[in-house]
C-alpha cells in the first residue's frame, strides 16, 4: 500500500483493521501523523455530534408506550369479549336452531319403523286373537278387551328394546299403533313429522305411539288401547 | 481509533436478559440506546422536537415488534433501521415544511457553554449534503464499519468509502476557510 492508498482509506475509515493499512501505518511515520490527525478531528467530531438529549427522553418514552400498551390490551380486551359474545350468540343460535329443528330420537324411530312397514301395505287382512295376545304379552301387555279389526301384529326393536307394531282399523283407514316398552317421554305430544299424523303418549312401562290417515281421531285411538291393554311392570 | 472502539462497545451492549419480561427487556433498551438514538435522529432531521418525535414512533413500533429482535446485540443497528424508515415515511408526507435552515439554538441546545469550535463543528456537519452526514454520523456515533453502513443504507461499501472520504474533506475545508475568516475579522 502506497501513502495515497493510505490517506484515501484513513479519511474513509480512519479505524480501518485492515492488515496494509496498519502495516502502512507503522512503517510511515507521515502517514501515521496524518491518521492521528484524522482521529484526532474525528474526536472532535463526536464531540460536536453529542448534542443534549432532553431531560427524562427515556422516562417519557416509556411512559409513551405504557400508554400504548394499555390501549392495546384494553383493544384486545374488547376484542376477546366481542368474540366471547359472538361465539355466545353463535351457540344460542345452533341451540335455539336444534330445539326448533330437531327431531327427538324417539319420534325418528317412530318415523322409521313405519316407513319399514307401511300400514297401507299390510292393512289387508286380519290376524288372529292368538296372535294379538302373543305379540302384546311379549311387550309386556295383557290384553283385556277389544281393539277393533287388527290387520297387522309383530316384534320389533328399538335400542334392544322389544317393541311392537300393530296396524289396526281406525274410522278413516289403517292406523298404525306402536308399542314402545322402555322407551320413555316426558309427555304426551304430537309427532315430529310434516307428512305424518300421528301422536307419542305415555304408558307406565314406557310409550306408545299412534299414526293414522289426516283426519284420523287418534286419541280415540288412544282410550282404546288404554281401555283394552294393561301393562305389567 | 479509541473513539471507534468505544462506539462498538455501545453497539453490542448487553440490553437485557432474554429470560427478563418484555416490558423489561423493552425497558432496558431505551434506557441503553434513547440518546443515542436522539443524536442520530436529530441529525437526520435536523430539529429537535422532530427527532424526539422520531425517538418516540420507532420505540413504539419497537415494542410491537419486540418479539422479533432475537439478538440483543443488533439492537442499536435494528432501532437504527426503524428510525431511518420513520424519518423517510415522515420525510415523505411533509417534505415541503422541512425545508428550513437550523435555528443556533438547534445546535447550542441547553447548554449555554458549547465551544464556539464545538458549535462551528455542529454548523458545518448540519450543512453538509445528507448523502455525505448520514454515513459520517454512523460511522462516528455509530461505531459501525463502511461495510455495515453498506447495508444500512443500501449502498456498496466502496460508494460508503467515497462519501466518508468527501463528508471528511468537505469538513475539513469547510472548518478551514471559516478559521481563515475568524482569523480575519480578527485581524
Amino acid at each position: 500500500m502506497n501513502c495515497l492508498e493510505f490517506r484515501r482509506i484513513c479519511l474513509a475509515e480512519p479505524g480501518s483493521q485492515d492488515n496494509d493499512y496498519l502495516r502502512h501505518q507503522q512503517e510511515c511515520p507521515r502517514c501515521a501523523e496524518h491518521a492521528a490527525n484524522v482521529i484526532h478531528g474525528d474526536k472532535q467530531l463526536a464531540k460536536a455530534l453529542r448534542i443534549d438529549v432532553p431531560d427524562n427522553l427515556a422516562s417519557r418514552i416509556i411512559l409513551r408506550q405504557s400508554i400504548f400498551s394499555g390501549r392495546a390490551q384494553r383493544r384486545k380486551a374488547r376484542r376477546m369479549y366481542a368474540l366471547a359474545a359472538g361465539v355466545l350468540l353463535a351457540i344460542g343460535l345452533a341451540g335455539g336452531w336444534f330445539i326448533v329443528n330437531h327431531v327427538p330420537e324417539v319420534d325418528e324411530a317412530v318415523i322409521a319403523r313405519i316407513n319399514a312397514v307401511p300400514a297401507s301395505r299390510v292393512a289387508k287382512g286380519q290376524i288372529s286373537n292368538a296372535e294379538l295376545i302373543r305379540v302384546i304379552r311379549t311387550v309386556g301387555g295383557e290384553l283385556n278387551g277389544e281393539i277393533g279389526r287388527v290387520h297387522y301384529a309383530s316384534i320389533y326393536y328399538v335400542r334392544e328394546n322389544q317393541c311392537g307394531q300393530l296396524i289396526v282399523q281406525g274410522a278413516v283407514g289403517p292406523v298404525t299403533i306402536l308399542l314402545m316398552p322402555g322407551v320413555y317421554i316426558d309427555g304426551a305430544r304430537d309427532l315430529y313429522s310434516r307428512e305424518l299424523n300421528g301422536i307419542v303418549v305415555p304408558t307406565i312401562t314406557g310409550s306408545m305411539a299412534i299414526v293414522g290417515e289426516p283426519g284420523e281421531p287418534l286419541h280415540d285411538m288412544e282410550q282404546r288401547m288404554r281401555a283394552a291393554v294393561t301393562w305389567q311392570l | 481509533m479509541e473513539i471507534h472502539e468505544k462506539c462498538k462497545q455501545n453497539t453490542a451492549f448487553p440490553v437485557s436478559n432474554r429470560v427478563g419480561s418484555k416490558q423489561t427487556r423493552f425497558e432496558a433498551l431505551v434506557y441503553a440506546l434513547s440518546a443515542d438514538l436522539y443524536r442520530y435522529a436529530f441529525w437526520l432531521c435536523r430539529d429537535r422536537g422532530h427527532a424526539e418525535e422520531l425517538v418516540q414512533e420507532t420505540f413504539l413500533r419497537a415494542w410491537r415488534s419486540l418479539d422479533a429482535l432475537r439478538d440483543d446485540k443488533a439492537a442499536k443497528g435494528w432501532l437504527i433501521t426503524i428510525l431511518r424508515r420513520e424519518h423517510a415515511r415522515w420525510y415523505e408526507r411533509y417534505r415541503p415544511e422541512i425545508e428550513h435552515g437550523l435555528e443556533p439554538d438547534d445546535l447550542a441546545g441547553k447548554s449555554d457553554s458549547v465551544p464556539a469550535d464545538t458549535l462551528a463543528v455542529r454548523r458545518t456537519i448540519a450543512d453538509l449534503g445528507a448523502e455525505y452526514r448520514e454515513p459520517l454520523l454512523l460511522q462516528v456515533l455509530g461505531g459501525y464499519t463502511c461495510e455495515e453502513i453498506a447495508n444500512f443504507l443500501g449502498l456498496s461499501k466502496g460508494a460508503v468509502m467515497t462519501r466518508l472520504f468527501r463528508a471528511r474533506q468537505k469538513l475539513r475545508s469547510a472548518l478551514e476557510s471559516e478559521n481563515d475568516a475568524t482569523v480575519n475579522h480578527q485581524l
